[in-house]
């Protein structure tokens, strides 16, 4: 914009802004930046209906958004309102963000854009020079974290970096480990009682996973608590010999935070080596949920979903909290649609996890039952991998649902999943010795691992609605292909899912499941 | 990962486009099986939705 355009800009402006000052008692001119609201404790635990402030948008991990202003009576009048190209390619996997008018994405490489929500007018941008020699399994983030007058993101070099949220200024960035040891992170900080929570991914480079807490306000180390006990603590003994301190367990999706409980909860993801047999045991906590108390990181309370895992099952998205009735009582549940093909639903207390229910939502040749009381699975041994071992099973490595996370309406009562059907794998393991930084699956992609479709498959793809209360699925929307969308349910009673390879962004009837926009 | 926000009471659907490693790794794998190619866009592109008249003037 040149100088002359400027000044009659600038003029213009100042015969608007004081019409709006004659007129109204707030004033805000449309060239600065819309103000920034402080986000509080008080605001994360309750946020406005406008806002979506975190990852799922409330601690509970419901991914519902109130507003109904959009419903099933108009969403076919969608229109794109505006559009803005982030400059990179690979998954964009992040949420919006917004506070009050202000949003912020996160991209593939890190960066960090802050837009006006209204018109996508770019407010500053972060980009990060990441190190020469990082090796990116995942290029990719899943967004941000707010609080106070902060941005917090966690990147792929394995550092949280806190930036002003007006400015895009960084604030502090501190290493959480070394990169070079194959430690890294996607995930989006949890962020609650002043501290911003993350967890680290690097489950196929023999990491020994763990989350940390860093104080919002200076970046200090708070707490920090391992995925993988230590000889001497509870749990170390499932595992053999040293194979503990390269078991993986990482922790790479967002924990939900129960406000009421003080506690965290957090997903855990699979063992390394892939191969079960090469590390006999159960694997505490590999593929389990934890709750971490948020102060302190001390574990008050874990379940295992399955033991000695062997599928590449990671178990890491985070549990919704909901509560179910069942047997005339209401359930503090835990519900997981898990990546091993089962719906798990779990009791939640200040001290206890304890099973409750568990159904496949997807063909499942694997379990051939579970423990009544504790939900612990027997396995076919003919559908375990093993070293030199080779064996099918399904769901496939990418599980009935991978990392995309199904969604909750208290309207409906419904819990959406996306998840993939008739998908199953064949693998076969090896030795495989460890290396700093390298790849620790003992599994070679080229020769030993192949995906193919169950007999008599004639779609890939779901979205799956469920009443929990009664462990019905209600409706499934079928997809020819495959499905790799996060599910957003709304108060309009709506529920939008992307992720097809067909370009579409499409909504459905939460209550009936019938296409009404794409 | 779609969300929804409102701003001036105005209720808007926002998504980014654009796919990643293992969402490729699973389409090569099922155009093997499935003996064609398929070819996604890649996306890289924020995109916000909203009833008509909600486009900011």
């Amino acid at each position: 914009m040149s100088v002359a355009t400027m000044k009659v800009v600038c003029v213009r402006w100042t015969m608007v802004t004081a019409l709006i000052v004659a007129l109204t008692p707030t004033t805000m001119t449309a060239q600065e930046s819309p103000a920034y609201s402080p986000v509080t404790d008080d605001r994360l635990v309750s946020p406005e209906p406008e806002n979506w402030l975190m990852y799922r948008r409330t601690y509970d991990g419901w991914g519902y958004s109130p507003l109904d202003q959009i419903n099933t009576k108009n969403v076919a009048e969608l229109v794109p309102v505006w559009s803005f190209s982030t400059g990179v390619t690979e998954g964009h996997q992040a949420p919006p963000i917004v506070n009050d008018g202000v949003m912020f994405i996160t991209t593939p490489e890190n960066q960090i854009l802050a837009l006006d929500a209204r018109t996508g007018e770019l407010l500053w941008r972060y980009r990060r020079t990441l190190p020469d020699d990082l090796m990116q399994l995942h290029p990719t983030n899943r967004g941000v974290g707010l609080f106070g007058d902060k941005v917090y993101m966690a990147t792929v070099d394995a550092y949280v970096v806190a930036l002003d949220a007006k400015s895009g200024e960084v604030v502090w960035e501190k290493a959480v480990e070394d990169y070079r040891n194959g430690y890294y992170m996607t995930l989006a900080p949890l962020v609650a009682r002043g501290k911003v929570m993350v967890g680290v991914s690097g489950g196929e480079l023999g990491i020994r996973g763990f989350i940390q807490a860093l104080d919002a306000e200076s970046g200090e180390v708070v707490w920090k608590t391992y995925t993988i006990p230590a000889p001497g603590e509870p749990g170390n003994d499932t595992w053999p010999g040293d194979s503990w301190q390269t078991g993986g367990a990482p922790a790479w999706i967002t924990g939900s935070y129960d406000p009421d409980l003080g506690l965290t909860f957090w997903g855990t993801g699979n063992p390394g080596p892939w191969m079960g047999d090469a590390r006999p045991g159960d694997n505490l906590y590999t593929n389990s949920v934890m709750a971490l108390d948020a102060d302190t990181g001390e574990l008050k309370a874990y379940h295992q979903y399955h033991w000695n895992g062997s599928w590449d099952w990671d178990e890491v998205s985070a549990p919704i909290l909901m509560d179910v009735e069942r047997d005339g009582r209401t359930i503090k549940a835990l519900v997981h649609a898990g990546r091993n093909g089962y719906l798990w639903l779990l009791e939640r207390s200040e001290d206890a996890i304890t099973f409750v229910d568990g159904e496949p939502y997807v063909r499942q040749n694997v379990f051939t039952g579970l423990d009544p009381s504790t939900g612990r699975p027997e396995y076919d041994p003919e559908r375990k991998p093993g070293v030199g071992i080779r064996a099918s099973f399904c769901p496939s490595t990418w599980g009935g649902k991978d990392w995309p996370p199904a969604a909750y309406s208290p309207k409906t009562g419904y819990v959406y999943i996306p998840a993939n059907e008739n998908l199953c794998a064949t693998m076969e393991g090896e030795e495989v010795a460890y290396r700093p930084g390298q790849f620790f699956t003992g599994v070679d992609f080229s020769e030993d691992f192949e995906v193919f479709l169950h007999e008599g498959a004639d779609h890939i793809g779901e979205l799956q609605a469920w009443d929990i209360n009664t462990g019905e699925r209600v409706w499934t929307h079928e997809f020819e292909f495959q499905n790799w969308g996060p599910v957003l349910a709304t108060g309009g009673d709506l529920v939008f899912l992307g992720g097809t390879n067909d370009r579409y962004f499409r909504a459905f009837d939460a209550r009936s499941g019938k296409l009404l926009w794409q | 990962m779609p969300t929804s926000y409102a701003v001036d009471g105005v209720q808007y659907v926002a998504v980014q486009s654009g796919w990643g490693v293992d969402a490729q790794l699973m389409q090569t794998m099922l155009d093997e099986i499935l003996g064609y190619t398929t070819h996604v866009p890649q996306g890289g592109v924020l995109w916000v939705f909203g009833l008509k008249g909600a486009v900011p003037q």
